[in-house]
């Protein structure tokens, strides 16, 4: 068949769309750029994993650094810098680590390096926020350059949690670049060995980051640029990405949920948290120093309304303070007060000290939906028990350190960002805990949240002591839980390889994600 | 602030609101050195007024952040801070000093032109840094939008007046009435949303520094300025017609009608430069608006400016850098005052006789 002019002339773009395309393809992981921002925060202090203490600079060190382990979505432990894991006896932990991984400098990550960072982290001199949680481990030691030696004081099952990429600060830094920078310097030019390097910093606006050429993990990371801009009114942050001048936006505003789902350019993103919303409350002082009270209080939230109400429906109500995440540890099961009930509620009060009309003042926070979360509770327990409670709001911080000085008498407040329900139960309510700041003391609950703590096999034993303890910390009602709040996040619908996480690995989510 | 209004009446009086601007007879030498020496006295004086403002000023602010509760190892260090990481933060900054000592050596750093390094809001970046990665932008978008403010006024302004009472009059005065009265992020948004998200003209964030590219800093700061530029174009219209019509009623004026001059003559002979003083000033007013009160349109439209510097380190308790920043309002502002009254001098057509 003689080809003519004419299919010469048609076939030519043809041709060279498909050798542009054989360009582009090659060329992709040169131009591409990421753009993704950090909502709600501008401050980062230091990017040095053992010096980290606020959520802004976690986010952008889980783009920076590996860890020995990592989570999947679903929440289970696999290997990251680690390739394998074993106990040779319950309070020993042996890693295999995965070799010819580079640091950002192209020098080699070794058991050295592993060793350094957690002798860091324990060297009081340092003074690492998470010091103290690390206690427990009392000896890391390199028995090859590959394979690293932890050794704790007794079986401490929270311990893989405790090296995820998570808040953790246990991410492995680069030995040679923190003892030639120094500590200070090393938190603002950071050597690690994840996908993202740290090109540019300009405070409180954004940081830009190269690929890591020679990151372990094949192919990745897909973008050869990324932008993280700092941006503040989480409104704007959606217009940005609406309009385009965005990929992904980590976290979005309750209010707008509804109106992105509509969006036809962007996907919304949504799923239980990893956090736990409640009222706290002092237990040393009237009128929450009796049960009755307390138990009379919790059963007059209708905590399905509450959700409405407070962050129009993103949360699930809940009855204890493990998140749903947490599927393991996660109780289905009703728990007795926590359940609304105005009837039971009343015969409660009935029984307490305190009859309707008792005062209180329940301390929130001034900001966005806190505030509701506030003002709401304060509605539903005056309408139901026909007490006399009164809304202060406080800014967030005052209202944090009243609270953990036990000063004032009720908070409406959270955790967030805790991955282990040692975080959520131990912590808060053993009597040894250091988030347990109205000094709730149980011995059954003590002595639960210790086996579950020595349990190494977690998801058939150690859950079953977690619920058993969160069953007996609702009876008693410390705490109000009302809800656990949905991770929310939205991404462009052009971008592939967004992957939602409950625990929000903001940098450790961004290397599989490219618009095309 | 008053010194800038009393210093204006300064310079008239001294330029001499005799009895008639007429034609100077034999001025004699005695009395020109005279007014060069109170010239030189009344610059003296400015200088030194504005040095006690600025110490005043600092101390104040001072004051006030360590009025309010919190501090920043909370805020440097997070929930999850164990108490003797706080006070080892607390020691290692000094927040423990008495807090005349604090002031002292922060003062005795500034007064060096060292003003001292980030402690909770971007650790160990230098105060100087944060001013001068974030100054410029405002300055930028600042004087975009006091030109659009003053295009759009004297425009608006000058038809106001010359069409008092009539259909462009009404018009000119209710649009102003308008502007002044909307919330400036509301009307942030309403520019987004028409021209970013329906028309996509412009970015609806971020912003490109001057520095970079002045082309992309013009197309990116035009909506933020103009959310600036609108609500300040109405005060400045309605003063502007306002002060229009107290001239055209001035006697001159009157009296040059009844000569038969021309009606544009007379405006922009007899009118138009005698109003412009109060509306020089308005504008000095405003300039300091321009630094600090425009802090929620950086928010919403993502420029990286001074104002929104402050306000995070405030919330940070980053002491330090407020001081800093407000250090540098402070200069700045003393500089426009003291620009409007040069200016208001030199507008006075008394002063050329």
């Amino acid at each position: 068949m003689p080809i003519g002019r004419r299919t010469l002339l048609a076939g030519l773009p043809l041709l060279a769309a498909g050798g542009l395309r054989d360009i582009a393809h090659a060329a992709a992981p040169e131009g591409q750029k990421l753009r993704a921002a950090l909502t709600g925060f501008s401050v980062i202090n230091t990017l040095d994993p053992g010096k980290a203490a606020v959520n802004p600079e976690f986010f952008i060190i889980w783009g920076i650094y590996n860890t020995l382990v990592k989570f999947t979505p679903d929440m289970k432990i696999v290997g990251d810098l680690a390739e394998s894991w074993t106990n040779p006896d319950p309070t020993t932990w042996e890693f295999k680590l995965r070799q010819g991984v580079k640091f950002h400098d192209g020098s080699e990550l070794t058991s050295e390096d592993v060793v350094f960072t957690f002798t860091r982290l324990a060297d009081p001199a340092f003074g690492s926020p998470v010091r103290k949680k690390m206690a427990p481990v009392t000896e890391v030691t390199a028995i090859d350059p590959y394979t690293v030696r932890i050794k704790t004081d007794q079986p401490f099952s929270p311990l893989l949690t405790y090296l995820t990429n998570t808040r953790t600060s246990t991410q492995i830094v680069c030995k040679k670049a923190v003892q030639s920078m120094g500590a200070e310097q090393y938190g603002r030019t950071p050597i690690g060995s994840g996908p993202w390097k740290l090109t540019d910093w300009r405070p409180n606006e954004r940081l830009t980051f190269a690929a890591h050429t020679e990151y372990f993990e094949p192919g990745l990371p897909r973008c050869s640029i990324l932008e993280v801009p700092l941006i503040r009114d989480d409104a704007s942050a959606i217009n940005a990405l609406a309009a385009g001048g965005l990929e992904f936006v980590n976290a979005t505003p309750y209010a707008d949920s509804d109106r992105l789902k509509k969006m036809s350019n962007i996907v919304f993103s949504s799923m239980p948290g990893l956090n736990a919303r409640f009222t706290a409350l002092n237990i040393q002082k009237p009128p929450f120093d009796d049960v009755h009270f307390r138990r009379a209080v919790s059963m007059s939230i209708n905590r399905d309304a509450y959700v409405q109400a407070v962050v129009f429906g993103q949360a699930v109500p809940s009855q204890g303070y493990i998140p749903k995440a947490i599927p393991w540890a996660y109780d289905e099961t009703p728990h007795e007060y926590a359940q609304f009930n105005p009837a039971r509620a009343k015969e409660e009060l009935a029984k307490s000290k305190y009859g309707p009309g008792t005062e209180a003042i329940i301390t929130g926070f001034p900001d966005a939906w806190w505030k509701r979360m506030t003002e709401v509770f304060v509605d539903m327990a005056n309408k139901v028990l026909g007490v006399n409670f009164k809304v202060e709001l406080l800014d967030a911080r005052t209202a944090f350190t009243k609270w953990s000085a036990n000063d004032g008498q009720a908070w409406p407040t959270g955790w967030i960002a805790l991955c282990d329900p040692d975080e959520y139960l131990f912590d808060c309510f053993h009597s040894t805990g250091w988030r347990n700041f109205t000094k709730y003391n149980n011995p059954e609950v003590d002595r639960l949240l210790e086996a579950a703590r020595h349990e190494l096999d977690r998801e058939t034993k150690g859950g079953p002591l977690y619920k058993q303890a969160e069953r007996l910390i609702a009876d008693d009602c410390p705490s109000i839980f009302l809800m656990n709040t949905f991770s929310d996040s939205a991404v462009l619908a052009k971008v592939k390889g967004f992957e939602h996480t409950p625990f929000d690995g903001f940098g450790a989510q961004l290397a599989p994600m490219v618009a095309t | 602030m008053g010194s800038g209004r009393n210093s204006r009446l300064w310079w008239q009086h001294k330029q001499g609101q005799g009895p008639a601007p007429g034609p100077r007879q034999g001025q004699c030498p005695w009395t020109a050195t005279h007014k060069k020496l109170k010239l030189v006295f009344y610059i003296l004086l400015r200088v030194a007024g504005s040095a006690a403002m600025l110490v005043v000023g600092a101390i104040v602010v001072f004051l006030l952040l360590h009025a309010v509760p919190g501090d920043a190892a909370m805020a440097a260090l997070g929930d999850a801070a164990s108490p003797d990481a706080v006070a080892s933060f607390r020691r290692e900054h000094h927040l423990n000093d008495p807090l005349l000592l604090q002031f002292w050596s922060w003062a005795s750093a500034a007064a060096h032109g060292d003003l001292g390094q980030s402690i909770s809001l971007a650790g160990g970046f230098s105060t100087a840094s944060l001013i001068a990665g974030s100054l410029p932008n405002t300055l930028f978008v600042g004087a975009y939008a006091l030109v659009m403010a003053l295009a759009i006024s004297l425009a608006a302004g000058s038809i106001a007046a010359s069409r008092h009472g009539r259909i462009e009059d009404v018009l000119a005065t209710s649009a102003a009435i308008v502007t002044i009265s909307m919330p400036d992020f509301w009307l942030g948004y309403v520019l987004v949303l028409i021209f970013s998200l329906a028309l996509g003209w412009f970015p609806a964030y971020g912003f490109t520094r001057p520095g970079d590219s002045l082309a992309g800093a013009l197309h990116s700061g035009f909506l933020p300025a103009l959310a600036i530029a609108v609500p300040m174009a109405g005060i400045f219209s309605r003063m502007l017609r306002a002060t229009l019509l107290e001239t055209f009623r001035r006697a001159y004026v009157v009296s040059a009608r009844a000569m038969g001059f021309g009606r544009g003559f007379i405006f922009w002979h007899y009118v138009f430069r005698n109003a412009l003083i109060p509306y020089v000033t308005a504008i000095g007013l405003q300039a300091r608006y321009l630094l600090g009160g425009v802090v929620v349109i950086e928010r919403v439209f993502g420029v990286p400016g001074i104002g929104s510097v402050m306000v995070d380190a405030a919330f940070a308790r980053d002491y330090g850098v407020v001081q800093g920043c407000a250090v540098v309002f402070l200069l700045i502002v003393v500089a426009v005052n003291f620009c409007v009254d040069l200016l208001c001098g030199f507008l006075d057509p008394k002063r050329v006789a």
